[in-house]
């Protein structure tokens, strides 16, 4: 069947719009810790997105992570204004990179909270060390089927 | 052209806002059911696996469309998951009719053994209990190695490949039925050295031999050619042209056919079709005027090996 890229191509012309408001209006809840995303950025992360998922080889429905991750990483103390959108684009990257890596069997908001536990803790705030160690066991183990003799597979983030 | 690039002319024929329209549709439908594969923890899932969700839907909606009689661009504007349900109900409905259809073929197996045969029999008696209607109705979940006379085309997906290829198993069976066992036997004894254990179809070298005794005016069943047969069948058959050769196959499997109790539908039907592929393999034998691999001699002397 050979019609999903022609469908997805579709899709993404009328999500693009949508998605590019969602963030947006994430800025009202990040504001508090001094971040935010101006359209250009915004527009940048839209592109990236559509990047990551094509190198991950994965489709999204609906209006993407990028509003899920953003609430979750924004009270981070590793998160600074300057870098802010960089890292979510890196952040982004990784997150799909793992949901392919171990085989859709950690939910998003699972991942996320890995993510999240090892960003702030032992990777303090390197998305390199975040996908090069914890995730990538992580991912080992959950495509094994989490079974309780891999727990050394998760590494630290268990 | 083939169905999908009638399919897809058809919808380009149509105007870009009626497009759009239809491609938003089918989005959301695809986002719908990818909803309920992932029960929700999900917002992406892998292409690979969206590309079956959606061959699944698209199938779906063509076996509503075929059922019901519905024109697909008419189709594709109506509630699609109304319509997706549907063809699931039909789906479902469908795997038992195809299981009663199996269960005949089985019953209806020539006494030639065949290990491919029984294989593919026995593996489609499994598919009943893997077919999956919500998310993976296009699929066969069955290993279908068994050539047939006429293959179904490889383009025909899930339970409608299965049901069409057992429909022509079915008339296979039917017609090898109508000869004498140790018959069908001796020929292939001859003509397929160790058949039972190969993966050939067992009824062509039937079918050409009893085309063979039709054209020389001979009782079928019993489907011996011997070489003095064969070389009065070299020299009508040899100089002619493709469709002279088209023809008289035809004319010679519809005889045959008559004799053997078909005289319409869909038995004669099928094998006059695969009579024109006989047609073309004797069209290169004749040239050399030679016959002795189309129409074979049946092997008294064999008793079966299987």
């Amino acid at each position: 069947m050979d019609n999903l890229p022609g469908l997805i191509i579709k899709a993404n012309e009328l999500m693009t719009e949508n998605e590019k408001r969602e963030i947006k209006a994430c800025n009202d809840f990040t504001r508090r810790y001094g971040l935010s995303l101006n359209d250009a950025e915004i527009a940048e992360l839209c592109i990236c997105r559509e990047e990551a998922l094509k190198a991950s080889g994965r489709v999204e429905f609906g209006g993407g992570v990028l509003p899920k991750l953003i609430r979750a990483f924004c009270d981070s103390p590793y998160l600074e204004r300057d870098s802010y959108e960089s890292t979510l684009a890196e952040l982004q990257e990784a997150f799909y990179y793992c949901k392919t890596e171990s085989m859709d069997m950690l939910s998003d908001d699972e991942l996320i909270e890995l993510m999240v536990s090892v960003f702030n803790g032992r990777a303090q705030g390197s998305v390199d060390f975040l996908l090069g160690t914890s995730l990538d066991a992580m991912c080992r183990y959950a495509k094994r089927g989490r079974v309780p003799d891999n727990t050394v597979e998760a590494g630290d983030v268990l | 052209m083939s169905e999908r690039e009638e399919r897809c002319a058809l919808l380009s024929r149509l105007p870009a806002e009626e497009q759009q329209e239809i491609f938003a549709g089918l989005w959301e439908l695809l986002k719908w059911q990818a909803g309920k594969y992932t029960g929700g923890d999900s917002s992406s899932m892998s292409a690979g696996r969206a590309r079956e969700l959606l061959g699944s839907l698209l199938y779906t909606l063509s076996v509503v469309s075929e059922n019901d009689g519905v024109p697909p661009e008419k189709l594709l504007r109506s509630d699609l998951k109304s319509v997706v349900r549907r063809g699931q109900d039909i789906l479902a409905h469908k795997r038992s009719e195809v299981k009663e259809l199996w269960s005949s073929v089985c019953l209806s197996a020539p006494r030639t053994e065949n290990a491919y045969y029984t294989a593919t029999l026995k593996s489609i008696g499994r598919f009943f209990g893997s077919y999956e209607v919500i998310y993976d109705a296009h699929q066969i979940p069955c290993d279908i190695d068994y050539p047939l006379l006429c293959p179904v085309p490889e383009t025909v997906p899930g339970i409608s490949y299965v049901e069409e290829y057992l429909r022509r198993a079915g008339i296979e069976n039917r017609f090898m039925n109508c000869f004498p066992a140790e018959n069908v036997k001796g020929l292939l004894s001859s003509a397929v050295p160790g058949y039972w254990d190969l993966m050939v179809n067992l009824c062509e070298p039937v079918l050409a031999n009893a085309a063979g005794r039709a054209m020389l005016g001979l009782d079928v069943r019993p489907l011996d050619i011997s070489p003095e047969q064969r070389s009065v069948l070299a020299r009508r058959l040899s100089g002619r042209t493709a469709e002279e050769l088209r023809a008289l196959f035809d004319a010679a499997v519809s005889y045959a056919c008559v004799s053997l109790g078909f005289p319409d539908g869909a038995v004669s039907e099928y094998l006059r079709e695969a009579a024109h592929g006989l047609a073309v393999r004797v069209s290169e034998a004749a040239k050399h005027g030679e016959m002795q691999h189309v129409f074979f001699s049946v092997n008294r002397a064999f008793h079966g090996g299987e």
